[in-house]
């Protein structure tokens, strides 16, 4: 058996190596031989062109090597290839290796052939190439005459002969050709002239002819041959490899066939008996019995898992033992002796075995068990003994059965008698009594049980929901004073407390030391106290006396748990049912109406409140959908949203009008919120509604009301703005009366008197300031206006207002700026100096001694915004914190007495405290009574651009007349045309068009400009929009319609800065527009822009202020009330000019109240209209700022076609005559002090004289000539001239002796601007 | 249309044909990975013996090539038998080395590693490998990782790439009729005549030849061979081939003095004379010999000649 086993494997092993030889050698690979065919294709084409290559070489058509180098390269990499192929074919004998190592023989022949031809051939080609030359060079020698004997004509043939022979000489000539040559060159070697000739020609004969080999030789190597020859071998190799590959293949097919059969049958008995043993393990191995195998000794072969389970024993532990070895599996002695006969017999054994299982096995620890046991011995088919099978079968669970069935018995009768208990008490809890008459009719039921070792006594305690305590609420045979000292049990105390602390059934026996409460002559006699508790929740104590001397085992605790546990249920529901009694009148008598829905809307339950408010019964809307309610008026919505809110568990809370039955609406407050089931899913909605119809109409009445008041609280904020300004003008009068008066000769006791009237009436104008503030910010029409500014500017305002009085009282004022303050903001620096100088003032008021310190800071950064803290800081009088309570009240001070110290309105810090609050800051105060204060506020402003900055600069450094008179220089030749109604505009404009050089003429209107322009050329026209018989836009249109005045620039002017007037300008052809009053710098950037486009970039450039232009300081009339500075800022800050308008005006204007007035009485409102503008821009230019807005809205509202009323032109006289008295007063005081500028003193030097100096100089200085300048320089200086145009001479005079003549131009043009102006 | 014909016809750049010397090809295309491995292997000092040397050291490529010195000195410390050529062109030459002894640039780097560098090819394989840099590299480029083979081949591709394109005189055979002066197109004309073209011709202007040194006499007795001279006779046995050298490119010849194998001469004037006397049997006249040097100059191409 087993020899024919191992002959099955070695003939396997045979055939797979078999096999193995069979494959490798049916192996085809034809890619070799394929490259090699490629390779040989490749180098059969690369020869036959190569040769022709060389041809050509040798002719001298190809005139280079590099061909050849190629060839090299690509033959020898071939030839590479081909030996790379040979791999396979090393060993076959049909001479591959042999015939490619001659192909290399051959190769390297050829390649070293071509290097040699090549030699040959460049050394040949160069002594060909010489041959004729010198050939041709010994001619021309023997034709000029060379010395020697020579015959001439015969040595020149003799070189023709040579030279022709030489070059159509090649390898098919005679022997004769060659011979000739020789006894040519014979010849010549007697001539030392021509051995060069002789040497050339000896090597071309020397080299010619061995060239000429080389290429024979090269072309008909038989390359080609060789290289077919290799791709014979290989293909002839080829067909032999396929033929063997043949065979093999056929064999291995043949043999891999058998093989297949073979395995299969193999495989296929194979799984058979693996299926029937795995069969049979599974068998044995599942089975539940005891099953194991013995030798033909009794020792142990094998067991299976079944045996493990039922004794405990292992594998480990019992194979290879005999059973008797095993402690404690044979006990009897006869089973022992039985079995141990029939193993030696080789007989069956059966018989019933007590087992004692193995002691550290788990499951049947300790335990006895029973088996039936049987012992079977296996014989072989040659009946000899082979061991035996043993098969133990567990019977330990029937004997056990057989047990439990009488314990069992005894038991069931117990039942009976606790469930009929229960049962009753049960029953008991459905009676429909409240708890305490349940509890006890239950405590009843249970004292009468005869079967427990009880006194008909016992108590039922509940626990107290308020706190940790039990009261007594059922007992049955208690006695009446117990019954009074147990109402109420603390935890802990006495056995009932104690089980109610510990949650544990307490015992006692006896009277012990635990019962605590006790009655004098009790009978001795026990108890159990039995917590009542449902899911460890303690409800109370359920007490029952025992008969003394009982013992813990006679009482059936478990049935009293039981009973307890009832109990439980049976206290829980009724506590329950008693809420929900509770909670379902809550909502009955609810104040308001609840109604519950199911999650579609429709009613499930509503209160009597509800059918009260909305009139329908509950049998109405109970099964109705809610919108039923619907008033109507609520938006759908709102209802959507209130939908969408609660279907996602949330409350929602809302008003809405609801329809009664009598179909009249209310209105509901609402509250409606889901309701969740224990699991936290919505099951219903529940809305809480509540008549709000009468408190909307309270609120309705209280808005009213409010409305009322501050409409009330508007009126009076406007009275008062009216008011003030009514105030204001008479106080211009008085301000203006006292400084007048104060400039004129008074004695020290009525200048006393008049400085103080003028205290008073300042005061009082801050007063009304403030007043007006006040109830602008109160009438919500105060504005923070965003402009860009130099907090240091501020700051420094504030501190000239502020330091002269401090300075006054003996006070330092300090001002720190932190270096981290931006230098510029955007916001309202108006507003921002008017805070700080009512804090600085305040400060300085109600100091006396030390100093006022003002701090800005910057404290943070909010996204592009700037936060600034400005505090405030003195050492003065302090507050109390009541005081300090009390401060930003309105009309409110420290207190009354401070206002008789200090005087003040109390309304400062109120508007301050706005104003703050309008910066988005906050105040903030610290002080200390006697030891000075600290106001401090913060602000947030914006952070200007660049841009802005740009702007803000250029604003305020203007740029000199001077520079725009340089820029306008190339086209200042040619007039401008002014076209201007109003005298006052005309002489603001043409002076300032003068200063920089420009000459002007004027049209009054605009008929006039059209005649005028006939007159010549004009640079530019500036045109007023409003003007008597023909106004600007009229003017234009005909301008526009003459060809020749298509081009000229038209700047339109105007006061009017209505939108869209821009726009109908350019419509109308004008080229830019200008408003008034003219700013400087845009009507001069304006024209340098339309002018001299070249200069425009000019402008671009920051303006710097140039010193020694500007003409010195020129004391300036005081005009309270007036911004003087904004207007001399529009006439870049010359002052002179100021003055002048303000002349002009008091001679214009001083009247033209009247002259509206009048025609308006006469119905001419385009008049009245035209005299207002004129007015507004008059007063504009000199910085009458009240007169100019009062004209303003007058023209607005005239041209809008409103009449005016009575008040307003009378506000505008008092207005104007304000102004005029100011004026007035202003330009008194400027005669009187500069008596030099009066126009009648005889002693003053004459303008025209002085005019006609300056013109005599200006060649001179042009041309730079100082000499014939200082006469008359010294002439001038002679004229004492005093003041402005003085010192400006004096300057002259300095320049002309530093012989520094440009500037000396310079300071003649401001000169002679000043004497203009004067004359 | 005969306007339009002139217009364009003025602007066109007409090739000159037919000339004995090609223009240098305006680039040449290699596998970029592998050209860039070669040029660090080429500056690559641990490739030597003595680990200071290395390719670059005989051949700067930012002094054109060569070291510009008659004989190199190799890492053993000894010199070197022969001059070293510029290493610019050397792909178009038909062998490597004076004498021509190998084919390939490859054989070249080969020898020049293990004889003039004095290494052994298993040390710079060891001594490369230690570098993470070029074991990656390597593995990128070749399928065999760092092997001799391969080093040989990185540095041979670079080397191909190192030709000097678009000089002026190859701008001239484009057709740049401004390329040239008129000295230096007479110069062109006098060096076809005179029969230098006979063997300086192609691409490379030479280089594509061998041939014996001084054959017309003179060169050979006045610049007398060295021993140790590895001459042609060394690779063929062939009595002939004594004294004979590979014709050297004449490309850049102005910048790679000195001259001829043994370097010995270090003026183009004197290698022009004893050329034009030696292989052509002719004695210049300084006039010629100033117009073939003029021609020479323009040669120079420019250095940047691989694909980058």
């Amino acid at each position: 058996m087993k020899g024919i086993e191992q002959l099955r494997w070695l003939g396997g092993v045979l055939i797979a190596v078999i096999m193995g030889w069979f494959a490798s050698h049916s192996h085809m690979d034809r890619s070799h031989h394929d490259r090699l065919e490629e390779v040989v294709n490749r180098v059969l084409n690369l020869e036959t062109g190569f040769n022709q290559k060389l041809v050509l070489i040798r002719f001298g058509i190809l005139s280079h090597y590099d061909d050849t180098v190629t060839y090299q390269r690509e033959v020898m990499n071939a030839l590479q290839q081909a030996r790379d192929q040979v791999g396979f074919q090393e060993e076959d004998g049909l001479g591959f290796l042999e015939a490619w190592r001659a192909l290399e023989l051959e190769l390297r022949g050829k390649l070293d052939r071509i290097e040699r031809f090549k030699t040959g051939h460049a050394l040949l080609k160069n002594a060909m190439a010489h041959l004729p030359l010198m050939i041709h060079d010994r001619v021309r020698m023997i034709e000029q005459g060379m010395k020697g004997e020579l015959d001439h004509g015969a040595v020149r043939e003799l070189l023709n002969l040579l030279q022709e022979m030489m070059l159509f000489f090649n390898r098919h000539d005679n022997e004769e050709v060659l011979r000739r040559i020789e006894g040519l060159l014979a010849n010549m070697v007697g001539f030392p002239q021509f051995t060069d000739v002789v040497d050339d020609v000896w090597l071309i004969l020397a080299w010619k002819p061995r060239t000429d080999q080389l290429l024979d030789e090269i072309i008909h190597l038989p390359m080609a041959q060789k290289w077919q020859n290799l791709l014979r071998i290989s293909y002839a190799h080829y067909l032999k490899r396929q033929k063997t590959a043949l065979i093999y293949q056929v064999m291995l097919l043949g043999v891999s066939l058998g093989l297949l059969g073979m395995f299969l049958k193999v495989l296929w008995s194979l799984k058979v008996a693996t299926t029937r043993q795995r069969r049979l393990q599974q068998a044995v191995d599942s089975s539940g019995d005891a099953i194991g195998t013995l030798d033909p000794l009794g020792a142990i072969q094998f067991i299976n898992p079944g045996f493990t389970q039922t004794t405990g024993w292992s594998s480990s532990d019992v194979v290879g033992k005999s059973l008797h070895e095993i402690e404690g599996y044979l006990q009897e002695s006869a089973v022992r002796e039985g079995i141990r006969q029939a193993i030696e017999e080789g007989n069956s054994w059966r018989g019933l075995l007590s087992v004692r299982p193995k002691q550290n096995g788990s499951q049947t620890a300790g335990n006895i068990c029973w088996q039936q046991f049987g012992l079977t011995p296996i014989h072989s088919k040659r009946g000899r003994l082979e061991g035996f099978v043993m098969l133990a079968h567990d019977i330990t669970g029937l004997k056990q059965t057989e047990e439990q069935l009488v314990q069992a018995k005894e038991q069931a009768e117990n039942a009976d008698r606790i469930k009929g208990v229960i049962n009753e008490l049960l029953e008991i809890s459905l009676i429909a009594e409240p708890l305490p008459v349940i509890l006890h009719m239950a405590l009843e039921r249970i004292l009468a049980i005869s079967w427990l070792p009880i006194e008909q006594k016992g108590a039922v305690f509940l626990k107290d929901p308020g706190g940790e305590r039990l009261l007594l609420s059922a007992n049955v045979g208690m006695h009446p004073e117990l019954q009074v000292r147990c109402a109420r049990v603390a935890y802990g105390t006495c056995l009932c407390g104690l089980a109610a602390k510990t949650n544990e059934t307490v015992f006692a026996s006896h009277l012990d030391e635990r019962h605590v409460i006790r009655l004098k002559d009790m009978s001795p006699h026990g108890h159990v106290c039995l917590p009542i508790q449902s899911g460890g929740r303690l409800l109370g104590v359920l007490d029952l006396n025992l008969r003394d001397g009982t013992q813990r085992e006679e009482i059936l605790e478990d049935f009293l748990e039981l009973v307890t546990t009832t109990l439980a249920g049976v206290i829980e529901r009724k506590q329950a049912e008693e809420m929900l009694q509770k909670l379902y009148h809550a909502i009955e008598q609810s104040p308001v109406a609840v109604v519950i829905t199911d999650l579609r809307g429709v009613i499930e339950y509503v209160n009597p409140k509800f059918c009260l408010n909305s009139g329908y019964s509950r049998e109405e809307v109970i099964g109705q959908h809610t919108r039923m309610l619907k008033s109507g008026h609520t938006p759908d919505e709102e209802y959507r949203e209130l939908w969408a809110s609660i279907l996602q568990g949330q409350e929602w809370h809302g008003e809405f009008q609801t329809r009664k039955k009598s179909g009249e609406l209310f209105w509901e407050s609402v509250s409606i919120s889901p309701l969740r089931a224990s699991n936290g899913v919505i099951t219903h909605f529940i809305a809480i509604k509540e008549d709000i119809t009468e408190r909307r109409e309270i609120d309705d009445q209280l808005r009213s009301a409010k409305a009322a008041a501050e409409e009330a609280n508007r009126a009076k904020s406007e009275f008062l703005a009216n008011m003030s300004h009514e105030i204001r003008t008479p106080m211009n009068a008085i301000i203006g009366m006292t400084a007048l008066c104060l400039h004129t000769e008074v004695t020290p006791k009525q200048e006393n008197y008049l400085r103080k009237i003028e205290r008073a009436a300042q005061s009082l104008l801050r007063i009304l300031n403030d007043i007006l503030d006040f109830s602008k910010i109160e009438a919500g029409r105060l504005e923070m206006e965003k402009t860009t500014f130099r907090v240091r500017d501020v700051v420094e305002h504030v501190a000239t207002l502020v330091s002269l009085p401090a300075g006054e009282k003996g006070l330092a004022f300090v001002v720190r700026v932190d270096s981290d303050v931006p230098e510029h903001l955007i916001g309202d620096p108006l507003r921002l100096g008017q805070v700080l100088t009512n804090l600085a003032s305040n400060a300085v008021k109600f100091t006396s001694k030390g100093e006022v310190t003002v701090v800005v800071q910057f404290t943070a950064k909010r996204g592009e915004e700037i936060g600034l803290r400005l505090a405030v800081r003195d050492t003065g009088i302090g507050l109390t914190p009541e005081q300090q309570g009390r401060l930003f009240q309105s009309f409110s001070q420290a207190d009354s007495s401070t206002t008789r110290r200090y005087g003040g309105t109390g309304l400062g810090l109120s508007i301050s405290k706005r104003l703050v609050e309008m910066m988005q800051g906050g105040f903030e105060v610290h002080s200390a009574l006697g030891q000075g204060s600290e106001f401090a506020f913060t602000a947030w402003f914006a952070l200007p651009s660049a841009q802005e900055v740009a702007k803000l600069a250029a604003k305020t450094l203007t740029r000199p007349v001077e520079a725009y008179g340089q820029m306008l220089r190339s086209v200042a030749a040619q007039p401008i045309l002014l076209v201007e109604d109003n005298e006052f505009n005309q002489q603001v404009a043409k002076d300032l068009l003068e200063l920089a050089g420009l000459t002007v003429r004027i049209a009054e209107n605009g008929a006039e400009a059209v005649r005028v322009l006939e007159d010549g050329p004009y640079l530019v026209i500036l045109m007023d929009l409003q003007m008597p018989v023909m106004d600007g836009h009229e003017a234009t249109r005909r301008i526009r319609s003459m060809p020749e005045w298509q081009g000229v620039p038209i700047i339109a002017m105007t006061a009017n800065v209505m939108t869209g007037e821009r726009e109908q300008c350019l419509a109308n052809g004008m080229n830019d527009y200008l408003s008034k009053p003219v700013d400087v710098d845009r009507l001069f950037s304006t024209l340098v822009r339309l002018l001299c486009p070249d200069a425009e970039a000019l402008l671009a450039a920051p303006a710097t202020s140039t010193p020694g232009i500007q003409p010195p300081e020129l004391r300036l009339p005081v005009l309270p009330g007036m911004d003087r500075e904004g207007a001399l800022t529009r006439l870049a800050g010359n002052r002179d000019l100021y003055v002048k308008l303000l002349f002009r005006f008091l001679e214009g204007h001083r009247l033209s109240d009247r002259e509206i007035r009048l025609a308006l009485e006469r119905g001419e409102t385009a008049l009245a209209t035209r005299l207002l503008h004129t007015l507004k821009g008059v007063a504009g230019s000199i910085g009458a700022a009240v007169l100019q807005e009062l004209c303003q809205e007058m023209e607005h509202d005239l041209t809008r076609g409103l009449v005016l009323e009575q008040e307003r032109l009378v506000r505008l006289s008092e207005a104007l005559r304000s102004v005029v008295a100011v004026v007035e007063e202003g330009c008194a005081c400027l005669v009187r002090d500069r008596p030099e500028q009066g126009t009648g003193g005889s002693s003053a030097p004459k303008p025209e004289a002085l005019l006609a100096l300056v013109e005599e100089m200006y060649p001179h200085v042009q041309q730079s000539r100082p000499r014939p300048c200082l006469p008359l320089v010294t002439s001038m200086v002679a004229m004492g001239w005093t003041g402005e145009i003085g010192a400006a001479i004096g300057r002259l005079e300095q320049l002309l002796r530093k012989y520094r003549m440009k500037e000396a131009v310079i300071e003649l043009d401001t000169l002679k601007k000043a004497i203009q102006l004067l004359i | 249309m005969l306007v339009f014909w002139w217009g364009q016809g003025a602007a066109w750049a007409v090739p000159l044909l037919n000339e004995p010397i090609l223009p240098v090809p305006e680039c040449r295309m290699e596998d970029g990975a592998k050209v860039r491995l070669g040029r660090q292997l080429f500056h690559e000092v641990r490739l030597s013996a003595n680990n200071a040397m290395s390719c670059a050291t005989c051949h700067p490529l930012d002094q054109w090539g060569m070291d510009g010195i008659p004989h190199s000195t190799r890492a053993d410390g000894t010199l070197n038998t022969m001059h070293t050529p510029t290493v610019f062109n050397a792909v178009f030459n038909l062998a490597q080395f004076w004498n021509g002894r190998v084919l390939t640039l490859e054989e070249q780097v080969d020898e020049a590693v293990r004889v003039d560098m004095g290494a052994n090819w298993n040390e710079v394989v060891r001594k490369l490998s230690q570098e993470p840099q070029y074991r990656e590299e390597f593995a990128r480029v070749y399928r065999g990782g760092i092997h001799a083979e391969n080093i040989r081949n990185a540095i041979a591709a670079f080397e191909r790439t190192l030709t000097t394109p678009n000089s002026r005189f190859d701008r001239h055979l484009r057709g740049d009729e401004s390329a040239l002066s008129k000295q230096e197109k007479e110069g062109y004309q006098l060096f076809k005549t005179l029969g230098c073209i006979s063997c300086h011709q192609g691409v490379n202007i030479g280089g594509n030849m061998f041939h014996r040194f001084g054959i017309l006499g003179g060169g050979g007795e006045e610049v007398a061979s060295e021993p140790g001279e590895l001459d042609r006779f060394v690779v063929t046995g062939v009595a002939e081939d004594r004294h004979a050298f590979k014709v050297p490119g004449l490309r850049n010849v102005a910048r790679t003095a000195p001259y001829f194998h043994h370097g010995s001469v270090a003026t183009l004037d004197e290698a022009v004379t004893i050329m034009a006397r030696g292989q052509l049997g002719y004695t210049i006249t300084p006039k010629e010999r100033t117009l073939l040097v003029s021609f020479l100059f323009t040669l120079d191409g420019e250095t940047n000649g691989d694909c980058r």
